[in-house]
């Protein structure tokens, strides 16, 4: 969570076809909105959207939250539809969680490294890091890491994970760890230090220590992805305490919590956190997407050619000269559309 | 013949969402937006109001939510889409008409970017806030291809790190500078005239404003001369003093965006690698394949291209703090790099002038650096263009515009020149106490001062203001309260309603019926600029700035009975609570009372460290040295000759391990034979063995080792015991004296037997497999047998924990690698690629050569170039050597390391690999590594 445009609108259709206005406006009732005093005379479709809104606009966002009482509402159609948005289904060559290729519609495509470097999340001893860096400057993937995040920390260990998006938030370090206690429901948030305004008192160690004795009360374990380090709206202050909670982590090796920061690009000088496991998102090569449509294509049951896999995949990437931001979004638009298709048995 | 399959035929088996009707006008608005409301959005152009239902349907899948900020809960269109339309759209005209159709839209700065970028006026980039300049960044993304000149992404990039690194200077010295024209005249010749050969060193009391001198200095002429700047402040998290290459990764990222170069990351893999080469114990080993700090003078010199470096490393008390083996060898590591480099001109800043810097800059003058009022005359002994500035009280003038600037700021109005003067008078020229006192005026208004009101004027009137207002504070809440609290009280560092109930109350005579003990600490806690909250619960804790110099006068002002009361009050408060907060202020009051060392180390718990550090200037010897063991602070050698044998070997040991670790074997000889006397398990054996190693002097090395291991069986320390006989075992073996070597390691052997290291025992080992191989080749069975034991003996859990041990990872891949890629794998994600020798470069080379003429797979393609570079080249290691250190990057060095992860078991292309690891080793054991070797005398030096 919290749910992206096009989930919204099927959800949002779901509740329009299976809901009836009062019941709708009963749920949200309960959840704290008054739906029709918002949007008095609107059509359940519409309630359905403005819900999800308001719940969004929460910290942390609670549309989660409207999925748990829909997953439980006796409707099989809605409740069916809320847990596939809450724990979507994953498609895994082995059945290996770390291998899943599709987790619910979502394409995951290669990121070999990435999945080895996980199994130290998963099968922890006393020497396996708490840390993973998720590296690389271009396009290549390291938001959508999140998506394989919360797929693993699920199904392999039973963690939640929690994604802290730092992309245009303008935090100071001390509203940064605000939103990580919100999000890991950590305690005594209101004595969290405060800081100086003069930049030679600036230090983020009282908040650090504030955050190192509250670890240990973690009632349940969680895998905090803290993402977009790598933007340029990322100020060094907000990196640096960032690098900070990774390091306390990796130091005091808490017993419920594992951080992975996506889009650190900064040298590591810390030499514990330095032994952490790294992984280099790349733009995926064409290769690699015509061995995803294969494995995918396998579970229809139907032969699926390597060399037609190749040359979809070759017609795909022709669109884009240039391999950046847009050319990344299209290009996972058509592969997940691709894998819809080869799902079900259907090729080109 | 099958048609070529096409995009358009894959776009129609996929079918592509159909764009619902009549939604292109609202898909036009919205990608005109930086956010929407999906139930407010009106259509761009003519296009007919559509049914909400049809967005939810049509628009709202191609949207995303804003999460945070103060846009959460409304839309934005993916980028796909936005650029969709704004292609679409193609003009500026077509872009502002489709605005209008949302009048009301918000106001966010990336909306304000957008339409600037709309807008006909030229955008100026230095005018820009950090937040403009990242919307506008955001915006060029948006209409890049679509709209013709646009700013340039990477200059956007360029203008955003800028503010990054200057803001925080802007902060400290844009409004507040006044004065001190000579000493920027000296620092501006120091910088733009010809290079002086010494760096030059700022140095002054807190507070009297060296990091504002600098900062002004930065901003308003090193940028506008075009110099480069990088500006390490010791006190960040990101440096470590007593690990110089974390200053190199400081100035290669500070830098690299200045000078324009692409990636840097070569060469910060270099350093971070060889930062993890390190393995304590074992310092010849870690060091001999690569230098300790990798020389970056050519990258460096390369990018500068001619411009001038200012490096400013500030805070230099923080390695101080550390004791002289860290600050001995920083210093050196920054006057080399001041004169490798032509470019660079170094400035340190720090509260005092280090007998280290003047030892190593200007030997020549002798002596100790004077306090007082000998120091000015002193200081001329040095030439004037490097003299070391030591900044004092401000001018009286500048004094008096500081004073006027700051209460100009507070909303104040003028002062007269005489009530100036008199302000000045009372609280000194130090441009902090001016600012306090300007603090002071606004907080308690000017009225007073004018009106000469003497309780005012009393406590305006202190040298130390900050030890005035601190009473101040006190003063609000009960006048008969302040004395006793103000004085007394502060013997405590840490405050709460439980402390001043419960402790302070009795020894301070508080009558907390008349105020609560809440009052007076919620009081108290709103006063930021003198407490600090404390990170632990609901307290605060004294500003150590202010606390230190109230507790100078503390014994003028207290009965010494009344100070031992509060101690022991609040040793019987924290004793019986949990946590380190309590564990820290327990342990500091048991000091401050001198208690026994049997008491201290019972109590002591390593959480309390961090909260003791502030503590160790204020104790006395004994206790300092106590503490300075637990805080991993070396102390000078007065405290440390004070010291019991216990103490005194665990100071010795941490001081030859620094020294050691910075290649200075002679300074962690001096340290070491300051006593002779050891104690049974000391660690002082196989340090003065492991420096006798870096001196070559090997027997002098087997000797100190011997006397170690009798040492250590007669005090049934089975491990230290048989680290010094593999330690032992390398010496033979560097002297390539293998048949001793196998001698010792069969004594070894027997020990390791008893031995409770798992990583020990798996040591000996390895270093049989190594030895065998050395005395009997021909034995290839039992070797094979004995690498399947041990490779099997290698659990993950095990390899996970000999990444902490690099050294002996090196030597495991070396032995075990062909036959356990993961080992070999292992080796190269920690230690990254070595090439500290032509033999090692070569052999890396054919290793790479070999690994990729297998592979074809894609990602491999800089390795690949690299392979194809080394055949072309026939394997010349310079050649090798600088791909590696200037063009292969830390990505590369994984994806190496995984690919050799997935090789199978025993292929032929680890061959070259495990030979490029044994090269390693050799080179490791016998201390012939870097290119310099500059750490390794002859054998028979000293």
């Amino acid at each position: 969570m919290p749910l992206n445009g096009p989930q919204t609108s099927k959800l949002a259709d779901v509740i329009g076809r299976e809901l009836p206005p009062a019941a709708l406006d009963l749920i949200a009732t309960d959840l704290g909105v008054k739906l029709s005093h918002l949007l008095p005379g609107a059509s359940v479709k519409e309630w359905a959207v403005k819900l999800i809104e308001e719940l969004q606009r929460r910290m942390p966002p609670e549309d989660g939250t409207l999925l748990e009482v829909l997953k439980q509402h006796k409707n099989q159609t809605l409740s069916a539809a809320a847990h596939k948005l809450l724990q979507p289904d994953f498609l895994s060559p082995t059945d290996d969680p770390h291998d899943a290729i599709v987790l619910g519609g979502i394409a995951f495509v290669a990121r070999d490294q990435l999945r080895r470097a996980l199994r130290m999340f998963t099968h922890p001893n006393r020497f396996t890091t708490r840390v993973l860096i998720v590296r690389g400057e271009e396009p290549g993937g390291k938001s959508y890491s999140w998506e394989f995040l919360r797929h693993l920390a699920f199904a392999s260990v039973g963690a939640t994970a929690r994604r802290l998006p730092l992309k245009g938030t303008s935090y100071s370090p001390r509203a940064f760890l605000v939103q990580v206690y919100n999000l890991l429901l950590l305690p005594d948030l209101v004595t969290l230090p405060t800081m100086a305004d003069d930049p030679q008192l600036m230090k983020i160690d009282p908040l650090m220590n504030h955050f190192k004795g509250r670890l240990d009360l973690l009632s349940k374990r969680y895998w905090l992805v803290i993402d977009d380090l790598n933007h340029d709206s990322v100020t060094p202050e907000i990196r640096a305490i960032a690098y900070a909670v990774a390091c306390a982590v990796e130091e005091l090796k808490p017993d419920n919590l594992w951080v992975v920061l996506l889009g650190y690009n900064t040298p590591v000088v810390d030499l514990d956190l330095n032994r952490a496991e790294s992984d280099d998102a790349v733009f995926p090569s064409a290769r690699s997407v015509a061995e995803h449509f294969e494995a995918v294509a396998r579970f229809s049951g139907k032969l699926f050619p390597s060399a037609r896999a190749r040359e979809i995949a070759d017609v795909m990437f022709s669109e884009f000269p240039k391999l950046d931001k847009e050319a990344m979004s299209k290009l996972t638009q058509r592969v997940e559309k691709m894998d819809e298709r080869l799902r079900v048995g259907q090729q080109p | 013949m099958t048609k070529p399959l096409t995009l358009e035929d894959l776009d129609q088996f996929l079918q592509p969402q159909k764009q619902v009707d009549g939604l292109a006008g609202y898909a036009a608005a919205a990608a005109v937006l930086t956010a929407f409301d999906l139930f407010d959005l009106q259509p761009a152009g003519q296009a007919p109001v559509a049914a909400r239902e049809r967005l939810i349907d049509g628009l709202l899948p191609l949207c995303e939510p804003f999460t945070h900020g103060p846009e959460v809960g409304f839309w934005t269109l993916m980028l796909p889409h936005r650029r969709t339309s704004l292609r679409r759209m193609k003009s500026r005209k077509k872009m502002i008409a489709a605005l209008a159709a949302n009048p009301n839209r918000r106001c966010t700065t990336s909306q304000r970017m957008f339409e600037r970028v709309l807008g006909t006026t030229a955008i100026s980039m230095e005018t820009l806030s950090r937040d403009e300049l990242v919307a506008l960044l955001t915006v060029v993304e948006w209409t890049e291809g679509i709209l013709d000149t646009l700013p340039d992404r990477a200059a956007i990039k360029r203008a955003i790190r800028k503010n990054d690194l200057l803001a925080p200077m802007q902060r400290l010295a844009g409004s507040g500078f006044v004065g001190r024209e000579s000493e920027l005249e000296q620092i501006s010749k120091f910088v733009f005239g010809p290079k002086p050969p010494e760096p030059l060193f700022v140095f002054g009391s807190g507070g009297v404003g060296k990091s504002t001198l600098l900062a002004h200095f930065i901003l308003q002429t090193a940028v506008p001369r075009n110099a480069v700047i990088a500006y390490i402040d010791l006190d960040r998290s990101t440096v470590r003093p007593d690990q110089p290459a974390t200053l190199q990764l400081e100035l290669v990222n500070q830098v690299s965006w200045q000078v324009d170069i692409s990636s840097a990351d070569a060469v910060t893999k270099e350093i971070t690698y060889a930062m993890s080469r390190v393995e304590e114990g074992r310092g010849l080993e870690s060091v001999a394949a690569s230098v300790p700090v990798p020389r970056i003078d050519d990258s460096v010199r390369r990018w500068l291209n001619g411009r001038t470096l200012l490096l400013i490393v500030d805070t230099m008390e923080e390695a101080q703090f550390l004791g002289p083996d860290v600050m001995y060898p920083l210093i050196e590591f920054l006057v080399d790099m001041h004169h490798s480099l032509a470019e660079v001109r170094l400035i340190l800043s720090g509260r005092t002038l280090p007998d280290e810097f003047m030892q190593q800059v200007f030997p020549s003058v002798t002596g100790a650096v004077p306090s007082g009022p000998e120091l000015p005359q002193w200081l001329e002994q040095i030439p004037r263009r490097s003299r070391p500035v030591n900044l004092t009280a401000l001018e009286i003038e500048p004094a008096r515009k500081l004073l006027q600037k700051s209460l100009e700021q507070g909303g104040l109005p003028q002062l007269t020149n005489a009530e100036q003067d008199e302000v000045i008078r009372l609280v000194s020229r130090n441009p902090m106490c001016l600012k306090l006192a300007a603090r002071l005026l606004r907080d308690e208004g000017i009225e007073k001062l004018r009106a000469g009101d003497s309780e005012f004027l009393s406590r305006l009137k202190a040298e130390k203001i900050q030890a005035l207002l601190y009473g101040r504070i006190l003063g609000h809440i009960h006048d008969d309260d302040v004395c006793k609290l103000a004085y007394p009280g502060l013997v405590v560092r840490r405050l709460d309603p439980d402390v001043i109930r419960e402790v302070l109350a009795g020894p301070c005579g508080l009558d907390l019926t008349q105020r609560g003990e809440h009052t007076i600490f919620s009081e108290l806690a709103k006063e930021v600029a003198l407490v600090e909250n404390d990170p632990g619960d609901y307290s605060v804790r004294h500003r150590a700035d202010v606390r230190r110099v109230m507790l100078e006068d503390l014994l003028e002002h207290v009965a010494p009975a009344t100070v031992d009361a509060i101690d022991q009050a609040a040793i019987d408060f924290y004793k019986t609570k949990n946590g380190p907060i309590s564990r820290a202020e327990e342990i500091y009051h048991r000091l401050r009372r001198c208690e026994e060392e049997s008491v201290l180390n019972q109590r002591w718990v390593p959480e309390a460290a961090a909260r003791l550090r502030s503590a160790l200037e204020e104790l006395p010897p004994a206790q300092r040295l106590w503490l300075a063991e637990r805080l991993g602070v070396t102390l000078d050698e007065r405290v440390r000759q004070a010291a019991d044998q216990d103490a005194w070997e665990r100071q010795a040991a941490r001081s030859a391990e620094r020294y050691l670790r910075s290649d200075k074997p002679e300074s962690a000889l001096m340290i070491l034979r300051e006593r002779p006397e050891r104690l049974p398990r000391s660690p002082l054996y196989s340090l003065e063995a492991e420096a006798c190693r870096f001196l070559k002097r090997h027997d002098d090395a087997l000797r100190v080792a011997r006397e170690g291991v009798e040492s250590a069986v007669r005090a049934g320390a089975i491990d230290s015991a048989l680290e010094l006989l593999l330690k032992m075992v390398v010496i033979e073996e560097g002297r390539e004296n293998p048949a001793a070597a196998e001698i010792l390691l069969r004594e070894a052997a027997a020990v390791a037997s008893h031995a409770g290291n798992r990583l020990l025992q798996l040591r000996v080992e390895i270093t049989g497999l190594r030895l065998q191989r050395a005395l009997r080749p021909e034995d290839r069975d039992e070797r094979a047998a004995l690498r399947t034991r041990l490779s099997i003996q290698i659990t993950s859990e095990i390899l996970q924990e000999m990444r902490h041990y690099p050294v002996l990872l090196r030597e495991a891949a070396a032995e075990l690698g062909k036959h356990a890629p993961r080992i070999a794998a292992a080796a190269i994600q920690t230690l990254g690629v070595e090439v500290g020798t032509d033999s090692q470069a070569q052999a890396l080379g054919r290793a790479i050569v070999d690994l990729t003429s297998s592979l074809a797979k894609e990602g491999f393609e800089a390795l690949a170039e690299g392979a194809k570079h080394f055949e072309e080249v026939n394997y010349d290691p310079k050649e090798i050597r600088n791909w590696v250190t200037d063009i292969m990057t830390s990505r590369d060095t994984r994806k190496l390391g995984g690919e050799i992860a997935d090789t199978a078991e025993g292929a032929t292309t680890l061959n070259a690999f495990r030979d490029y690891f044994r090269e390693g080793v050799a080179d490791a054991v016998r201390g012939i590594g870097d290119a310099t070797g500059s750490f390794r005398g002859n054998e028979g030096d000293l």
